[in-house]
């Protein structure tokens, strides 16, 4: 500020400045507030939010493509193969491979989606779903059960937004 | 590679590169240019590791790169299979002879650092320099770009290259106390050594008698 | 027992980790951090004071160190990309926007431009993110508590935009070698357009608020000033420098990238240098950037958002140098390699950094309260220092 502006000119300058801000405080003051008191009310996370992974058992064929794919070694597979009775009448007993173990361990995963995308057989799913926080890390360790659970809160995938290419047939 | 010869090079570097190689040649002079190569569009001269210095002076003077973007270093070396005795680990698969990349290297240890122009749209040079492999070291730039000092503590401390001149090489990200040069590719990851891989566990027995010994 | 070594003759008594104070000849060493809330995070600053101004400082990092150069050797592509984006979690997805475009170089491909147009969007609402959060924090740390809150609550829009589109508020990991995980959802055009109106607004109120507060204008006003050619020698990059008058954006003058060349934008530079050159610029950019996002909604092409990549992604021999302007600055990745499915090595340059770096020189005679303003305008991510 030079010696040409007077103290006047500053002071009126300085005030501008004050209730403009002020304006702004207020105004805002009077508009609803916009947080959510969380426990209480809740927002729905996006459908696309990546919150837990569900695991669809049946689909499951233990390739370990997930448990290789993922960055930070934290699936947990185990599983044997069993002899099934035939689709269809008359051919032959079917080999299949049956999960023993399923863990992905939470307080490892980094929620990168690597193991949904490379299942070919599509047997992991995301959920939006997050309120799984424990009081303990271990307990963070979901097994294929739980992670079975999580499959009812898997929600349908929506529509894409305008001008994105309709997927033919795979 | 050594086969790499500045004519072949040449041949397949655009016009501006090459002009821009013309000038640099022309600061530093011709002699203490290795080897220059073209790496997707952006221009790679090794200088030698007595001209290291010289080359920062020419880039923050004569050639106008006033702004130094990085300094780091690269080891060369292929990094050890760990985790071998299943003959399958996560991590991907190098190839197992030392080879080296734009503007090649005469050894194990090198340091780079890429310069640029904040006046002259898209320039840049990226220099290399080789190192002695038994105690790398090179001249430091801090004199020359200030910015330089935390990028080469940083060099220091990771790969073990010595800067000749730097006012004071101390551990930048690691304790004091700490032992090692980790990006050397001989220093293990212990993440990845401490823990089985997962995805190593033997999932499918065979079908028939095997199930039930697999299931006791 | 000091934990990090500190040369003698630079630092003499330098201060304890567990004393926060110490006389040493008459002048005084005060230890800001690791575990302050000033410095965002874990970042501990050593500074020898005279009366109330600083004579020397000492900048000591490396607490949140994950040694991401090493991780990157151990990783196949897709699997980095999740990783680098946790770099500079404020703006992740434009950190992940460089390193897919360099194994896209090496490899020879290109993403359809309707991936590059949502590229190009993401990475402005990020940056958008990033500076909302700085134009509240900045008047915390001057002493108003009032725009913290406001940067909170429109920064939350934006990440609303980015986590409905992306899956993930902070770590989107959205990118794939060769496009995008996924289009749009439904609506999403709509209501991003309604966001970055919102965001255009709030700019106005942080002018009204902030900006032109005369209290904030006192304390930042030729305050930690950074003469242009000394801070780009010292890399300082973005819009620290542009704050300096150095008229250098990356989205214009580096090699083209997105598509940042069919917009109409321009960029903002101011000539002071000082800390409240630094607030104005962002601020001016976070509206700029707001009108390319609007400007990118409406001339969103359509189409595939993927190339056909192989299943098994590997990477040609050979390197390649990628930087681009991200909302602290340069941010680059030399990636080297050799052919097989991951890097041989990666070199991150981070902006913060380098930012930060300059530190040092510019607290030198600056008052003890200005240390915490001319840090907060620097604006740097720990993570993004410490890598
Ligand atoms: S989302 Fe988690 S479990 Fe799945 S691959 Fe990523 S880190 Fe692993
Ligand atoms: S990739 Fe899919 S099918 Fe294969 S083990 Fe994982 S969940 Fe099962």
């Amino acid at each position: 500020m030079g010696n040409n502006v007077s103290k006047k000119d500053a002071f009126a300058k300085h005030l501008k400045g004050m209730l403009g801000g002020l304006r702004v405080t207020l105004r805002t003051m009077l508009k609803p507030a916009v947080t959510v008191q969380y426990p209480h009310e809740q927002e729905a996370p996006p459908t696309r939010a990546r919150g837990v992974i569900a695991l669809l058992e049946e689909n499951c064929t233990v390739c370990m493509l997930c448990a290789r794919q993922c960055p930070d070694w934290c699936i947990y597979i185990e599983g044997h193969k069993e002899k099934r009775p035939a689709r269809r009448e008359g051919g032959k007993d079917r080999t299949v491979s049956v999960l023993d173990r399923f863990d992905i361990d939470y307080a490892l995963c980094m929620y990168c989606g690597i193991c949904v995308e490379v299942c070919p057989f599509d047997a992991l799913h995301w959920s939006p779903e997050f309120e799984y926080s424990e009081s303990s890390i271990a307990h963070l360790l979901h097994d294929k059960d739980k992670l079975g659970e999580w499959e009812a809160t898997v929600p349908v995938a929506e529509p894409l937004e305008i001008g994105a290419e309709v997927k033919g047939k795979k | 590679m050594s086969e790499n010869t500045e004519v072949e090079v040449g041949a397949t570097m655009s016009p501006e590169n090459l002009e821009l190689l013309g000038r640099v040649s022309a600061a530093l002079g011709a002699e203490a240019i290795i080897e220059s190569a073209q790496a997707v569009g952006d221009l790679v001269v090794r200088v030698a590791n007595a001209s290291w210095r010289e080359a920062a002076k020419a880039c923050r003077g004569a050639l106008g790169f006033n702004y130094l973007s990085f300094i780091g270093g690269i080891d060369w070396m292929p990094a050890p299979v760990v985790g071998g005795e299943a003959g399958d680990t996560s991590s991907p698969v190098q190839p197992a002879e030392q080879t080296y990349g734009a503007a090649g290297s005469a050894g194990r240890f090198q340091v780079f650092a890429r310069v640029a122009s904040t006046s002259v749209p898209r320039s840049g040079l990226t220099l290399k320099v080789d190192l002695d492999e038994e105690s790398p070291a090179v001249d430091s730039w801090v004199s020359i770009y200030p910015g330089a000092d935390w990028h080469e503590r940083e060099t220091w401390e990771m790969l073990g290259i010595g800067f000749n001149g730097h006012p004071s090489l101390r551990h930048l990200y690691l304790p004091a106390e700490f032992e090692g040069n980790p990006l050397r590719k001989d220093f293990p990851l212990l993440a990845r050594e401490v823990k089985p891989w997962p995805g190593l566990v033997n999932v499918e027995p065979m079908p028939g008698e095997d199930v039930e010994e697999e299931a006791e | 027992m000091p934990k990090f070594e500190v040369d003698p003759a630079v630092h003499r008594g330098l201060a304890d980790a567990r004393l926060n104070v110490e006389i040493d000849n008459g002048d005084m060493i005060l230890n800001l951090g690791p575990q302050h809330p000033a410095t965002h995070g874990t970042l501990r600053l050593v500074v020898r004071l005279d009366g109330e101004r600083v004579v020397a400082s000492d900048v000591v990092i490396g607490y949140m160190h994950r040694g991401y150069e090493k991780l990157t050797e151990y990783r196949t592509y897709p699997q980095i990309t999740t990783l680098i984006n946790r770099i500079d979690w404020l703006s992740s997805f434009a950190n992940e926007v460089p390193f897919v475009h360099a194994a896209e170089q090496l490899m020879g491909i290109e993403a359809p431009p309707r991936a590059e147009y949502i590229r190009t969007a993401l990475t402005e609402l990020s940056r958008i993110a990033t500076f909302l959060l700085f134009l509240g924090e900045m008047g915390l740390q001057v002493g108003a508590i009032t725009p913290a809150f406001y940067g909170f609550r429109d920064r939350e829009y934006v990440l609303n935009a980015i986590e409905s589109a992306t899956g993930g508020r902070f770590h989107p990991n959205f990118n794939r070698i060769g496009g995008l995980k996924d289009d749009l959802p439904w609506g999403w055009i709509a209501e991003t357009r309604e966001s970055m109106r919102k965001v255009l607004k709030s700019c106005d109120e942080f002018e009204d608020l902030v900006v032109s507060n005369p209290i904030f204008q006192k304390r930042t006003r030729g305050i930690g000033i950074i003469p242009a050619e000394l801070g780009a020698s010292y890399g300082v990059s973005g819009s620290n420098l542009r704050a300096s008058g150095v008229d250098w954006d990356l989205r214009r003058d580096g090699k083209p990238y997105l598509v940042y060349n069919d917009l109409d934008w321009k960029v903002w530079t101011h000539s002071d240098g000082d800390s409240f050159a630094r607030y104005w610029v962002r601020l001016q950019e976070t509206r700029e950037s707001a009108r390319m996002v609007l400007q990118l909604l409406d001339v969103m092409p359509s189409g595939p958002v993927m190339t056909k990549v192989p299943k098994i992604i590997k990477v040609p021999e050979g390197e390649v140098w990628v930087n681009t302007e991200n909302p602290l600055g340069e941010m680059g990745y030399y990636v080297i390699s050799k052919g097989a499915t991951g890097p041989f090595r990666v070199k991150i340059r981070t902006a913060s950094l380098s930012n930060v770096s300059i530190a040092p020189w510019l607290l030198r005679g600056v008052y003890l309260p200005d240390i915490i303003t001319v840090l907060a305008s620097l604006y740097f991510i720990l993570g993004d220092i410490d890598k």
